[in-house]
């Protein structure tokens, strides 16, 4: 026994010897499912922080085409999210927490993302392509916020920033455009001048919903005839919020979106198919028949950002009714439509010329923004006052933007001051 | 220098000093033994699990059924013999031990409620009498309530209701979820407020988890078997819990597995069968609708509608119709050894529970086998060595926030979707072509593997000087499987129906070293007596989570990953270490006056680069008035009387890697379609991060009066938590993804805890006792720090409870006009935590051979937010409140869904805004308010005389037990204990949650 005895109590008092010299390195951990800032190079990095910038808005651009299509009344709410009912009903609550998770933080993460890499002190700063990248959707990101939001901000630095008007929020995306223009320009190779012709677009539209046609024109008139812009997305099972297309993803896996009545219509513009033609359900049973979306009909469909076409709606918008009717006319053409026979005043042929507009950017998240713009110009967005398609809610209300999140103005200090 | 490396140098040295001292023990003399039997001094009746020990040694044995001990290995010389058992007053005695001999000393024991003599482990640097302790810590008599009371099946049920100040929540009635725990209110808003677990001084993982079912989720807790458990001691907060360091504010629940009897040379073996059954006292609220014209023709689908004029109510229950809830059933199995040699003890036991829920695919089913070992080599050595082994399967149904659950399913389906065609639909069913069967079919199974293993020796060298080391390991591995399986009929959403299977894996390596020295001298002819001790305490956590996720399968029986179509998955791992180093001086006056002085120094790997160790003082006083020369005149009165009083500080640790700046992964998909690496940016970090502080005051007595038949504690708390660790929201435009951890504001929660228990009558063949017990809380969140109130349901604002509901509290009712004013901005509407929480329990024993017990508990003043009747009549229009105008009054309506006048908003508010029901919902923030009728339980210890025939059987006990046989309540949902996300500390939803059965159990115990 007792040379057990003093076996125990040495091993035991070595061994808190050891432990006692081990401790001062006890307390050095790793955690790798974290990236540890300071492990970052900036600059060495500086490429995988603008194509992370730029997946950001893919990202967003996804959310934001998706709720703007229930609030501006091209597709259903599906589903029983009292939150995304809210949009489908044109009352969305600063409250919202759809409005905070799904919007706000993925348009501001956009911003600030592309912001961060134009704050750094890049090599070759008037060709970088990084520069031109993170230009561009910080442009687009800026622009997708004033567009859809009442009001915006734009983070300076790591200090939150100003509150901002929509008009404030476009004239900021108009000068990061014309970076991306003169940097993507510059750099001359093929990602740089696809960068510089998309931010060509996007500073017309920005341009067009600041009322400064004239500038609208003159970039809408420099894109390329035949450009497009479009985002790629993948199947990736398991990326599939940061990496799929989510027109897809809410149409097949949650039953989200529903298209609706109003363009159930024969139109190769508006692809869907009725509920006899397809085997999914929607989430929520109540939202009647559901005719599914076949615009994107994968994860992987890519989605147009910017493009020729656009241009030319943006340019036919700021001159008269003969360009707009041309246009008309051949986007009709073109969709197997016949020629426009309606009345030919200026008003009824912008109304055309909107639904037209409507109908090539169907799910691509343009219709309330023109909506905003031109809202005797754009039809069927749901009516104030009006029931709300399903029962029990109340009416369609009459807001034409969404708030700024609570999360947001709560903790801005430039809103609560 | 940095703090570890200098008290790695003190500890050096300290046993540079201590080391001759341990290592030069003197060679053995020989030794004698004492052996004796222990009885009740009323009825003569043996006294079991009674703990006889040899003062200022190791050793420390525990009385066998027959009420024996043995004490080997006993020095010669006068050696004080105690004796102490729950529920009767101290014995001790002094014999003289000659080597080589065997000392007989018999002990007879007086029933008494006196606790004072009472030794705790808990929340005190080693072996203390509770007449010392300056802070409560609470007693369960687990071996006891196991045996009594049949429908005990967990740890969570041992605590329920059984300590005041400790609330635990029956969330959910499915078996196997999780019970939330909560002591002494909430002191944390973005850290746990679960409390600290050890189990015979071992830190005990308790995570929850799920597999993704909507809201329950299981719980580590359910691991450990009930019936290995000796006795449970809680530490409520940091007045006591200082000793366990930077981690323990939100308190410490220590279990405390049963021993070997050692010295006894005997085995003795119980055997335990249980059946049970269980069934829900509540019958689902029917789905309403009202008929179409295309429903109601003749060649419609729908057997409701069908030559109905249109417009007709009709209603369907699916979950009735369809019969989902089924008879839930229980059996249980276990078996115990106890024994020992003639210096050793071993303690042996197998379990085997099984539970069916009240829905098909709810089961929990565990595995337990324990072997405590221990070893008196000699009167200064002891080694405790313990394993436990469980594995623990548990298949969640999917319910609560979920779609693809049967009360989701049942409670949100139209009745206009009835058909009779055999065309494939909703069929009365929320989802499409998904009824009983599609959603048994879903598999949601996580099973537990876990190894509990502890060694611990405790050594004096000297009566003056004990140690004890305790070295402990915590395995657990956990398989989470989430199975979705291929089908044809579109049962699920989109690519599930393909099969969809996730599997988890976790594995968590949990390490506890400790050291507690211990030296007691008295001075002035032992009127003094110093305490002092000393000890530290290591950590170390290693959390490794691997899931995978396949989707397409050829067939539902091949559905590993490798066989899918689409394969994804993710790993990810997490470190944390904590060193503490703890010192504690006691000083004793004539053994009724007590002051502890105490220290413990912390570190931990989640503190910020740039802190400080952490600091945690501790200091209290008891006096035992009750034994000083003044007190006399009132002993008559009140026999005992102990006043305590103690202010302590604790901590609550962060995450690890949460003071770090951090990007997160976010990957990139190119133009080419080539998907490469990301990042975004995640946390801004913080430096300076440094634990919550947890500080509390409590003061105290503990009375016995009425000649030692009742029992009194009272207790005040006053805790605060400062420096409070919160998530800071950021505005959302910085970029970041999540909110840094600061050291922020202050939470307080203060109340009284009062618990009366006593024997009401006690006769030859009659006893009656009771415990009455009862605690309030007030809590409040008392300062933001300057951060804005935040969260829009529930919650944080300065002056209210933490997570306080709040909603757009109703102004006017114009029942005229339908308009419906409400106030501009949320306000506070009630509470989620009760305030006042109570229970009885009263016992009978008839005849020594009968006990019937009850217990009633309640929670007052908190509100449950009724979910489900909020999308029932709100969102998903199926109840017959809103479809049937007669059924509420037009106040009523206008209060629940706001204007119903076409083209009119339904809330207006005071500045002319509007408003809707998402921000309005007072009307389903319900008051919670309960009686419960928790348990009755009767048992029979079976005389002698009908055991003659059964061979080698030496006692039997037969019990029956009910829970949940009642509840009062005003609630309009199925169960005011429900949450929904039980996991979720600030949330109190009762959305489409099993309400809580109620159960029968049949026990039969056996002693062999």
């Amino acid at each position: 026994m007792t040379t057990i005895r003093h076996m125990l109590t040495r091993t035991a008092a070595l061994g808190l010897l050891a432990g006692a010299v081990a401790c001062d390195s006890f307390l050095e951990v790793d955690n790798p499912n974290v990236i540890d800032a300071s492990t970052i190079d900036p600059l060495q990095d500086a490429t995988t922080l603008a194509n992370s910038a730029q997946q950001n808005y893919a990202a967003a651009y996804g959310w934001m085409i998706m709720y703007s299509s229930w609030y501006s009344g091209e597709t259903l709410v599906a589903e029983t999210f009292p939150t995304r009912n809210e949009f489908g009903r044109r009352q969305v609550l600063n409250t919202n927490g759809s409005l905070t998770a799904d919007l706000w933080n993925n348009i501001t993460l956009a911003v600030a993302g592309a912001r961060a890499v134009l704050q750094l002190d890049l090599p070759n700063p008037t060709t970088n392509i990084n520069v031109a990248r993170a230009a561009t959707w910080a442009g687009y990101a800026v622009l997708h916020m004033a567009l859809d939001f009442c009001e915006g901000t734009i983070a300076q630095g790591t200090d939150p920033g100003p509150r901002l008007t929509p008009v404030n929020l476009l004239d900021s995306a108009v000068a990061y455009f014309t970076t991306a223009i003169t940097v993507g320009t510059a750099n001359a190779t093929a990602d740089g001048l696809a960068l510089a012709r998309a931010s060509l677009v996007g500073r017309a539209r920005a341009h067009l919903q600041a009322g400064r046609k004239t500038q609208a024109a003159a970039d809408a008139q420099a894109v390329p005839a035949g450009f497009v812009f479009n985002f790629p997305y993948i199947d990736d099972l398991g990326n599939r919020n940061r990496l799929s297309n989510r027109l897809w993803q809410f149409t097949s896996d949650r039953g989200s979106i529903s298209i609706a009545p109003a363009y159930r219509i024969t139109d190769p513009r508006v692809k869907f198919l009725t509920p006899t033609q397809h085997n999914l359900a929607p989430q929520d049973p109540s939202s009647g028949p559901f005719f599914i979306q076949q615009k994107y009909p994968a994860f992987n469909s890519p989605i147009r950002v910017a493009s020729k076409l656009e241009a030319d709606y943006i340019l036919a918008e700021t001159q008269g009714v003969a360009e707009q009717l041309a246009l008309i006319n051949a986007r009709r053409a073109a969709n197997q439509q016949p020629a426009y026979s309606g009345p030919t005043d200026a008003n009824s042929v912008l109304t055309e010329l909107m639904n037209q507009k409507t109908l090539d950017f169907f799910l691509e998240g343009r219709k309330l923004g023109d909506f905003r713009r031109l809202p005797n110009n754009v039809l069927n967005v749901p009516v104030p006052g009006t029931p709300y398609f399903k029962p029990g809610f109340p009416p369609v209300s009459n807001g034409t933007c969404y708030p700024v999140p609570d999360d947001e103005t709560d903790n801005n200090p430039n809103w609560t001051s | 220098m940095h703090l570890s490396v200098r008290l790695a140098g003190a500890v050096r040295r300290y046993f540079m000093a201590a080391l001759p001292l341990l290592v030069a023990s003197p060679v053995l003399a020989q030794t004698g033994s004492v052996a004796g039997k222990v009885v009740d001094r009323a009825s003569s009746q043996p006294i079991a699990d009674a703990r006889v020990f040899v003062t200022g040694t190791a050793l420390e044995v525990s009385t066998n059924a027959q009420g024996d001990y043995r004490l080997p290995n006993v020095r010669p010389g006068r050696a004080q013999i105690v004796v102490l058992r729950l529920g009767y007053r101290a014995a001790q005695d002094t014999v003289t031990v000659v080597a080589g001999q065997n000392i007989t000393k018999n002990f007879e024991m007086s029933q008494s409620l006196t606790t004072l003599a009472d030794v705790v482990v808990t929340g005190t640097a080693g072996n203390q009498e509770r007449r010392a302790q300056s802070a409560q810590v609470a007693t369960v008599p687990t071996a006891d309530l196991v045996k009594e009371i049949p429908t005990v099946k967990s740890v969570n049920e041992l605590l329920q209701s059984r300590v005041p100040g400790i609330a635990v929540n029956s969330g959910s009635g499915t078996a196997g979820a999780n019970r939330q725990i909560r002591i002494r209110g909430a002191s944390s808003i973005n850290l746990s407020n679960e409390p600290l677990i050890f189990v015979d001084g071992v830190k005990f993982q308790r995570n929850t988890l799920s597999p993704g079912v909507g809201g329950q989720t299981t719980d580590l807790m359910n691991n450990l078997n009930p019936d290995e458990i000796e006795s449970i001691e809680v530490v409520k907060g940091p007045a006591a819990a200082t000793l366990y360091g930077a981690d323990a504010s939100a308190g410490v629940i220590q279990i405390i597995t049963k021993r070997g009897r050692a010295g006894s040379n005997s085995f003795t073996q119980t055997l335990q069968v249980d059946v049970g059954q269980s069934e829900l006292d509540w019958t689902p609220p029917s789905n309403y609708g009202n008929c179409t014209a295309a429903l109601v023709a003749a060649n419609s689908p729908n057997p409701l509608c069908r030559g109905q004029a249109v417009g007709t109510l009709v209603s369907d229950n699916p979950l009735v119709r369809e019969g989902a809830f089924q008879k839930g059933s229980e059996t249980n199995f276990a078996w115990t050894g106890r024994g020992g040699g003639q210096a050793y003890g071993y303690f042996l036991s197998a379990a085997n529970q099984r539970t069916l829920g009240n829905v098909p695919n709810n089961e929990f089913e565990r595995q337990n086998v324990r072997s405590n070992f221990n070893f008196l080599p000699d009167s200064r050595l002891t080694i405790d060595a313990g394993v436990g082994l469980s594995r623990t399967v548990t298949q969640l149904p999917d319910n609560d926030n979920n779609i693809y659950g049967f009360l989701g399913g049942g409670l949100l389906g139209s009745p206009l979707t009835r058909r009779d065609d055999g065309v494939p639909s909703q069929n009365g069913w929320f989802g499409f072509n998904r009824a009983v069967r599609e959603i048994t079919a879903l598999t949601n199974k996580v099973s537990d593997y876990r190894t509990l293993g502890n060694l611990t020796a405790n050594y004096v060298p000297a009566a003056w000087f004990t140690n004890r080391f305790t070295l402990g390991v915590d395995l657990f591995r956990t398989e989470v499987q989430r199975f979705f399986p291929k089908n044809s009929g579109q049962n699920y959403a989109g690519d599930l129906n393909t099969g969809n299977n996730t599997e988890t894996r976790i594995g968590i390596d949990q390490f506890t070293v400790d050291y507690l020295g211990n030296m007691r001298k008295s001075f002035f002819s032992d009127e003094l007596e110093a305490n002092l001790s000393f000890g530290a305490q290591l950590t170390s956590n290693r959390t490794d989570n691997t899931f995978a996720n396949g989707q397409g399968f050829v067939t539902n029986a091949n559905n590993s990953i490798n066989s899918a179509s689409t394969r994804t998955g993710g790993q990810q791992r997490t470190f944390q270490r904590s060193i503490g180093y703890l010192g504690q001086l006691q000083l004793g006056h004539l053994n009724r006056r007590f002051i502890q002085l105490g220290l413990r120094v912390d570190e931990n790997s989640s503190f910020g680069a740039e802190s400080e160790p952490f600091y945690l003082p501790k200091i209290g006083g008891s006096w035992v008035v009750s034994e000083e020369g003044f007190y006399a005149p009132l002993q008559r009165l009140v026999s005992q009387l102990r006043l305590r009083a103690s202010w302590g500080q604790t901590g609550r640790s962060p995450a690890p890697g949460a003071s770090l700046q951090t990007y997160q992964a976010a990957p990139v998909a190119l133009v080419s379609g080539q998907v490469v690496a990301g990042a975004v940016p995640l946390n801004p970090g913080n430096d300076t991060l440094r634990p919550e502080l947890g500080e509390e005051f409590e003061i105290g007595l503990d009375a016995t009066f009425l000649n030692e038949r009742m029992n009194l504690e009272v207790t005040y708390f006053d805790k605060t938590s400062k420096d409070v660790l919160l998530q800071r929201p950021l505005p959302p435009s910085l970029g970041f993804g999540a909110n840094p951890f600061v050291n922020i504001g202050e939470i307080k929660n203060t109340g009284f805890e009062v618990a009366l228990s006593g024997q009401l009558l006690r006769q030859t063949n009659f006893l009656w006792d009771f415990r009455v017990a009862g605690n309030t809380l007030d809590n409040e969140l008392v300062d933001l720090g300057g951060v804005a109130p935040f969260n829009t349901l529930n919650r944080f604002m300065e002056g209210q409870q933490l997570g306080v509901w709040v909603t757009k509290t109703i102004r006017n009712i114009n029942e005229q006009t339908g308009v419906v004013t409400v106030a501009d901005t949320l306000e506070p509407w009630g509470n989620i935590l009760p305030t006042f929480e109570g229970s009885v329990q009263t016992g009978m024993t008839f005849f020594r051979q009968f006990k019937l017990q009850a217990s009633l508990d309640t929670k007052q003043d908190f509100y449950v937010r009724n979910l489900t009747d909020f999308f029932r009549e709100t969102q998903l229009v199926r109840s017959n409140r809103r479809l049937d105008p007669t059924v509420l009054t037009r106040r009523e309506r206008l209060r629940r869904y706001g204007n119903d006048t076409p083209g009119q908003p339904a809330f207006v508010q005071q500045n002319g805004g509007t408003t809707t029901v998402d921000e309005v919902r007072e009307a389903y923030l319900q008051p919670g308010d309960f009686v419960r009728l928790r348990e009755v339980a009767f048992s029979w210890n079976v005389p002698d005389r009908f055991l003659r025939g059964m061979r080698g059987v030496s006692g039997a006990t037969l019990g029956i037990g009910v829970q949940n046989l009642h509840i009062w309540t005003d609630y309009e949902g199925a169960d005011p204990e429900l949450l929904s996300a039980a996991a979720i500390d600030f949330s109190r939803d009762d959305f489409l949650t099993m309400p809580n059965p109620r159960r029968w159990t049949l026990r039969l115990n056996l002693n062999f």
